[in-house]
């Protein structure tokens, strides 16, 4: 036992140091409630200090959930595009871009997407297939990590991520009163 | 204690140490999420010289006759990009004449500060706007009255009296209608480079760039995790130089950066890297030319439309020429353009 409490504080200690990595992230302007509506989800770069050049990947998407209306490239911190964002088999979205001087910022968007819900349920909005290079002069991969969108809509909607955040706190919260009161008990 | 209970915790504190997060701060017009406890190192002028650690909690003024140091992170007093760009917007530009907002001008304004009287060269998007020249300290200005409106990433750079290009500080810019765009603290770091590009081990290197006039510069001499530093100042044209002994260096690879800091404390990032050898010979480095090393694909002296059209055009076609291939593994890729994105001259 003494064993694997010293390998978790270990990891515990070392778990903060390990999402040191760009990230390509979603951001929507509305959570869609129900079939037929409409919203936006706009990709960003977040940076995390990395200084980027170049970066491509792919969205891809439930067709039958999800419906592209409209892709738009501005604003964007994107300076030319190497291959403009088209869309492949109704389904996924390819994109290929060039920062040139590199981008020090610590995010911004690359592109943004206006979509339509077409079923119920649960739906997930994924990146596949990224690469983003350093600005070095050698094409230097990027770690890159992805933040993928997953929406439930038309059920109790408990996927927000404030409201997974809210209920996280609320327990450790109870866990803590929990152990003091225990500890107390035993003290007395 | 019990062991459940450690566990317990532990268990916690895994799963959910990302929560941990040190106070921000946030006023109308400011904000510090995540801060971090990092301690700065010492600032210095002609007359003074602060050698202790003041860490951002810090708080209050410590002056003298020609300086003062600011510190703790409620002293920031404009919101700063990851390039130390200062972005703002406010002011009219003065040429509405009209109730429809299409009339409206758009206006964006440039300063910063590069080497004295040297070119400096401003695009947008890739494209490039325009070059001015600094003045005989390095300072630098501007204006462009016809930008695209929304937001852009706008890039900067400067070429020192050697020929060598700075790093290209980027940062975005929002032009609107009617409103002036103003980046402000453009301070485009040093060059720097070698006089040799292999030194036998224990002869001197001459390590040597440009800065703004009357600057101190931070030289860095980098070899693996070990990284030695000294602080030297530039002339009345900016330029510095160093010789470093290499007796007791280790055989091997270096590499040298350097960044400048200016009376008032502002220091600039890191410029380029430069590479340098300690071995057996010494072998001479040729002076750098107005021309990029690589990616001028149409021999023009810059790495610009034409040359991303270039690349464009032989993107997943098989056999690209030599030339073309720009990391020489026999296609045209993501990582040719990313060479190309290095070397932009716009």
């Amino acid at each position: 036992m003494k064993k694997l409490i010293l390998i978790l504080a270990l990891i515990t200690w070392l778990h903060p140091t390990l999402g040191l990595a760009a990230l390509l992230t979603t951001k929507i302007d509305h959570e869609p409630e129900k079939v037929g509506d409409k919203f936006k989800l706009e990709v960003w770069l977040k940076g995390e200090g990395s200084d980027i050049n170049a970066l491509e990947g792919m969205l891809i998407w439930p067709d039958d959930k999800l419906k592209l209306l409209e892709i738009e490239e501005a604003p964007s911190i994107i300076g030319l595009w190497i291959k403009r964002p088209e869309v492949v088999d109704n389904n996924s979205l390819k994109f290929s871009g060039l920062l040139p001087g590199g981008f020090l910022e610590e995010s911004g968007q690359l592109l943004s997407l206006n979509f339509e819900i077409l079923k119920k349920g649960e739906l997930e909005v994924r990146f596949d297939n990224t690469l983003a290079l350093l600005n070095d002069g050698k094409g230097t991969p990027v770690s890159l990590t992805v933040d993928n969108l997953i929406l439930k809509v038309g059920s109790s909607n408990l996927g927000s991520k404030k409201q997974i955040l809210f209920i996280i706190l609320v327990i450790i919260s109870l866990i803590i009163l929990w152990f003091f009161r225990r500890r107390k008990k035993v003290s007395v | 204690m019990s062991q459940g209970s450690k566990l317990l915790i532990l268990g916690i504190l895994f799963f959910f140490g990302w929560l941990t997060r040190a106070q921000e701060f946030t006023s109308t017009s400011y904000k510090v999420l995540d801060p971090v406890l990092e301690p700065g190192g010492f600032s210095t002028s002609n007359d003074y010289r602060l050698w202790s650690v003041l860490a951002q909690p810090a708080i209050g003024t410590s002056t003298a006759t020609s300086f003062s140091a600011k510190a703790g992170f409620l002293y920031f007093p404009e919101p700063s990009s990851g390039s130390g760009v200062t972005v703002t917007t406010g002011g009219s530009t003065g040429s509405s004449s009209g109730s429809s907002s299409s009339l409206l001008g758009l206006r964006v304004e440039l300063s910063g500060l590069a080497y004295p009287n040297r070119p400096v060269i401003i695009f947008q998007s890739g494209r490039r706007l325009g070059e001015t020249k600094a003045d005989a300290v390095g300072n630098f200005s501007f204006s462009l009255n016809t930008a695209t409106p929304g937001t852009s990433v706008f890039g900067v750079y400067a070429i020192d009296v050697n020929n060598i290009q700075s790093r290209t500080l980027t940062f975005p810019v929002t032009a609107t209608p009617g409103v002036v765009a103003r980046a402000v603290g453009i301070f485009i770091p040093p060059t720097i480079t070698t006089d040799k590009s292999e030194v036998k081990t224990g002869e001197e290197i001459k390590l040597f760039g440009q800065g703004p006039a009357q600057a101190m510069v931070e030289v860095e001499a980098i070899n693996g995790r070990q990284t030695s530093r000294t602080q030297v100042l530039t002339d009345s044209n900016g330029n510095y130089n160093y010789s470093l002994s290499t007796k007791g260096l280790t055989l091997g690879d270096y590499a040298s950066r350097a960044r400048s800091i200016v009376i008032g404390g502002s220091t600039s990032l890191f410029g380029l890297l430069t590479d340098w050898t300690v071995g057996p010979e010494t072998i001479l480095r040729k002076p750098a030319t107005r021309c990029p090393r690589t990616a001028d694909l149409n021999d023009d002296c810059l790495v610009n439309l034409y040359d991303f059209s270039i690349l464009t055009y032989w993107l997943d076609r098989p056999n690209p020429p030599l030339k073309v291939d720009l990391e020489r593994n026999q296609t045209i890729d993501l990582r040719d353009f990313s060479v190309a994105a290095y070397y932009w001259t716009g």
